[in-house]
């Protein structure tokens, strides 16, 4: 009897532990009570600082880079904010082929270009457009292998073409005809026809090249494009496509009769092409400005300054971004963001918001020394919030959790600041923003940070 | 010694996942240590969680250490329970139901000499297991962030009682308890910012101190049908450590984490409980009862929560039923009927309003051997808070099947 109610127990016991086992597996997490804030209290708390100081600096570059862009500026235009801007561009051609048949006869030659989608200022009125011969070679910098906004290449001050046209942009099939001078193109096509060359560089060294600009203040500056784009034909059933150098020939049929115009092309060469760029600061807000003398939006009207073609950017520093440990040591920074406020009227017609911002890590050199990617690894680029109501709180968001986080997290001040560009950047536009400091009351900088303590 | 072998092997089970982490799962637990109840062997749990004034040859006690001297001579007691639960929170807005389960107690005793009788074992103290979410502002801004607030675990005592017996009115006794558990609790509020998806605060707090209660029963017997006993207990104000490991945990965007860890001691505080209870025991068929206990929270602060403790009032009857009376002989075929009622207070105030708790409890005690092991069984109904836009109303089904019973070790030996 006694080892019955033994292994009886046993059995007991083996229920036990299985059921428990089961009890034990039969958990069921997935459920979350929804319950006011009232009686918690989580260990976390959450604060949106926007206290911190930001200083703006308006600083020009040295140089921009210009060359290889693909894009000829062209003009000038007074500008109430950034001064007398002169847009000025060189470019070397190329015959597509090294020989012109000795039989054919010259007519005539012109430099025909394509508008690109893109221009700064008035275009409304009639505009001039120069065209100079080269004197000396475009060379690039020998260091950096780059042309840029300040290099300059000798020209000839006499003009050996020119046109007066009103200028189209963003609109399909139009192109500008700048008619050369016969005295430099047949000489081109007399050169072709007897020298028998044997490649480029033979060219280029008797031809250097051309330079373009706009002799009268036609308060724009246009932008002619070099990269391919759709063919278009002439009313005369010329084909155009890229901007070419277009020489004229005839040859003489044997019946006396005139023959078919055919013609000879140049083709801009992409490489060695750059624009040239200045401006004259005399009577705006950044005068005294220079690469050597960044001014502070304290002393341009609570204002800081963009301007891509001129290398003028905004240098934004966060001096203090330590002292947030002053609300707790365990400080965690869940975002950053910064609004930057464009000045009401500085974007009126002809003016306009950049379409995108870029922003860099500059050093206290002002040299770039990281960008800001999204998720993908793309720089980010920074679209303008539109107020479409009053068109009076534009504002561009840029975001810094990134930035603040490793201010916080390096252990000696590395003074980083930021270095605001539009995204044209290098200078193929000259697009502009004018923005507010913190202290400028209806357009402020607003620097938020959400923190958390716990 | 087959017998004293699954012991082991059931003891060991109960080491790897700690008695505590079953039963109570609500959000209520997420107070201080959890939610405290007076835990006890199934028997008197199903009796309304009374247990002052009561004592049994049969059925282990733990609520009163005075009352284990109730122990005949030649006899080793055990209880092992089990229990699984089904909560159902309803709150303005949702309705939530979860099942939880486990182990729920381990009892032993046995009487040393005329005098002295010890138990021991272990069961609960305090639970704690909730999934809460809420939002916390971000100060400066009509916006907030979402939060998640989980906890898990609960504080157990490992508690060693000892009755003395001074004469067949008056019985003392006095528990010495370890209390140790843990309850991991974890704050994640959902950030999403650019560089950080979560950032989790983990509290993974450790508990372990000693703690000591005294108890008295005296028991009067009016004639051979009407006995009546009077019990009172005294369980000291304990201090238990509390060690917090402090876990930040920084879900970034790339899905990978950044963690800091910070160690913190500290200490936490079971109050001072006193209680009464009487019980008759009418004929063999009945015994009645009734408790009245108070435990000294008001002065108890608990990090981390915000909650105003005030003290706690409980007040349980109960009773029990045997059709057939206590005849061991005819031990298998007697069931014992059982009811009980609790009501407690509650020790905590939320918004200035106390969150009080009712429950009632049904039993049976089914025999399954002639050697005296019973099967108990039990169901208990509580409901608690109740539904506004900022409380909770629990409705709290617990089953429990324990299992205790009797065996005459001793005398067994001479046989073998």
């Amino acid at each position: 009897m006694c080892s019955i109610y033994k292994n009886f127990s046993l059995i007991i016991l083996s229920v036990i532990v299985l059921l428990s086992c089961f009890l034990l597996g039969c958990e069921d997490d997935s459920e979350v009570y929804e319950i006011g804030n009232e009686w918690t209290s989580p260990y976390l708390s959450s604060f949106m600082i926007d206290t911190l100081t930001v200083k703006t600096y308006t600083i020009q570059l040295d140089s921009t880079v210009t060359s290889g862009q693909s894009k000829l500026l062209v003009g000038k235009h007074s500008d109430p904010l950034f001064g007398k801007i002169e847009a000025r561009t060189f470019f070397q051609v190329n015959p597509n082929e090294l020989v012109i048949d000795g039989e054919a006869i010259y007519d005539s030659a012109a430099l025909l270009l394509r508008y690109d989608n893109y221009y700064y200022g008035d275009t409304l009125q009639p505009y001039k457009l120069n065209l100079h011969k080269l004197d000396n070679r475009i060379r690039m910098n020998s260091e950096t292998g780059y042309l840029y906004n300040t290099s300059q290449i000798n020209f000839n001050e006499s003009v050996v073409g020119n046109a007066t046209i009103y200028p189209k942009p963003n609109t399909e099939n139009a192109y500008v005809r700048i008619k050369v001078e016969n005295s430099l193109s047949e000489d081109l096509f007399n050169y072709l026809q007897q020298q028998d060359l044997e490649d480029q560089e033979s060219f280029v060294t008797h031809f250097k090249g051309f330079s373009l600009d706009s002799p009268e203040e036609a308060n724009s500056i246009i932008r002619f494009s070099m990269e391919e784009s759709d063919s278009i034909i002439t009313n005369s059933g010329e084909l155009i496509t890229n901007p070419v150098f277009r020489i004229y020939y005839h040859y003489q049929s044997e019946d006396g009769n005139v023959a078919d115009a055919q013609y000879f092309d140049f083709s801009l060469n992409t490489l060695y092409q750059f624009n040239q760029i200045s401006t004259d600061f005399t009577g705006t807000p950044l005068q005294g400005l220079s690469p050597d003398n960044p001014l502070p939006s304290e002393q341009t009207g609570n204002m800081s300054f963009i301007q891509s073609g001129l290398g003028i950017f905004t240098r934004i520093e966060i001096p203090y971004v330590k002292s947030l440990y002053g609300i707790s040591g365990n400080l965690k920074l869940m975002s950053a963001q910064m609004f930057l406020r464009p000045v009401n009227n500085s974007y009126l017609y002809p003016y306009y918001l950049p379409p995108t911002l870029n922003y860099y890590q500059g050093n206290h050199l002002d040299n770039l020394i990281g960008s800001f990617t999204d998720g993908s690894g793309e720089e980010i680029a920074i679209e303008p919030y539109i107020d479409s109501q009053f068109q009076e709180d534009n504002y561009f968001l840029v975001p810094l959790t990134t930035f603040i986080q490793s201010e916080l997290g390096s252990d000696v001040d590395n003074d980083y600041t930021l270095l605001i560009y539009p995204t044209t950047y290098p200078a193929q536009s000259l697009d502009r923003m004018v923005f507010g400091n913190s202290d400028y009351s209806a357009n402020r900088l607003q620097l938020n940070i959400n923190i958390l303590t716990y | 010694m087959k017998v004293r072998f699954y012991w082991m092997v059931i003891i060991h089970l109960i080491s790897i996942k700690a008695i505590a982490q079953s039963g109570a799962v609500s959000p209520y637990t997420y107070f201080g240590i959890g939610a405290t109840e007076s835990f006890n062997t199934s028997r008197y749990n199903t009796m309304g969680q009374t247990g002052i004034a009561l004592g049994s040859g049969i059925y282990l006690n733990s609520r009163n250490p005075a009352s284990v001297t109730a122990i005949s001579g030649s006899t080793f007691l055990y209880d092992l329970g089990v229990q699984g639960s089904v909560n159902i929170s309803e709150s303005s807005s949702d309705r939530e139901t979860r099942v939880d389960g486990g182990l729920s107690n381990l009892a032993v005793g046995l009487r040393l000499n005329n005098h002295f009788a010890i138990s021991m074992g272990m069961e609960p103290v305090s639970q704690s297991k909730y999934k809460i979410s809420t939002t916390i502002p971000l100060e400066g801004t009509a916006s907030d962030y979402p939060v998640i607030l989980e906890g898990e675990g609960g504080i157990s005592r490992v508690y060693s009682s000892l009755g003395y017996q001074l004469n067949d009115n008056l019985s003392l006794g006095g528990t010495i308890n370890y209390f140790f558990g843990s309850v991991d609790q974890s704050h994640r509020i959902n950030v999403n910012s650019e560089t950080m998806t979560d950032f989790v605060v983990e509290k993974d707090n450790r508990y372990s101190g000693i703690g000591f209660g005294l108890g008295m029963q005296y028991r009067h017997k009016f004639d051979k049908n009407l006995g009546f006993t009077f019990g009172g207990i005294l369980n000291f104000k304990s201090k238990i450590a509390q060690n917090t490991e402090t876990i930040t945990r920084t879900i970034l965007s790339s899905a990978s984490q950044e963690e800091t860890v910070e160690e913190v001691k500290g200490n936490v505080y079971l109050p001072m409980e006193t209680g009464v209870g009487i019980a008759l025991e009418i004929g063999r068929k009945w015994t009645v009862t009734a408790d009245y206990a108070n435990k000294k929270w008001d002065k108890l602060e608990y990090t981390g929560t915000s909650e105003r403790h005030k003290n706690e009032n409980i007040f349980a009857v109960g009773a029990e039923f045997r059709p057939k009376g206590l005849i061991y002989q005819e031990f298998y075929k007697k069931i014992s009927y059982r009811v009980g009622l609790n009501y407690s207070t509650g020790n905590f105030k939320i918004v200035n309003e106390e969150v009080d708790k009712a429950s009632a409890s049904f039993g049976l005690g089914i025999p399954v051997t002639q050697s005296g092991m019973t099967m108990n069984v039990g169901y208990s109904f509580t409901k608690r808070g109740w539904i506004s836009d900022s409380y909770v109303k629990d409705t709290y089904h617990l089953f429990t099947i324990s299992f205790s019973g009797f065996e005459n070790w001793f005398v067994k030996k001479y046989i073998n």
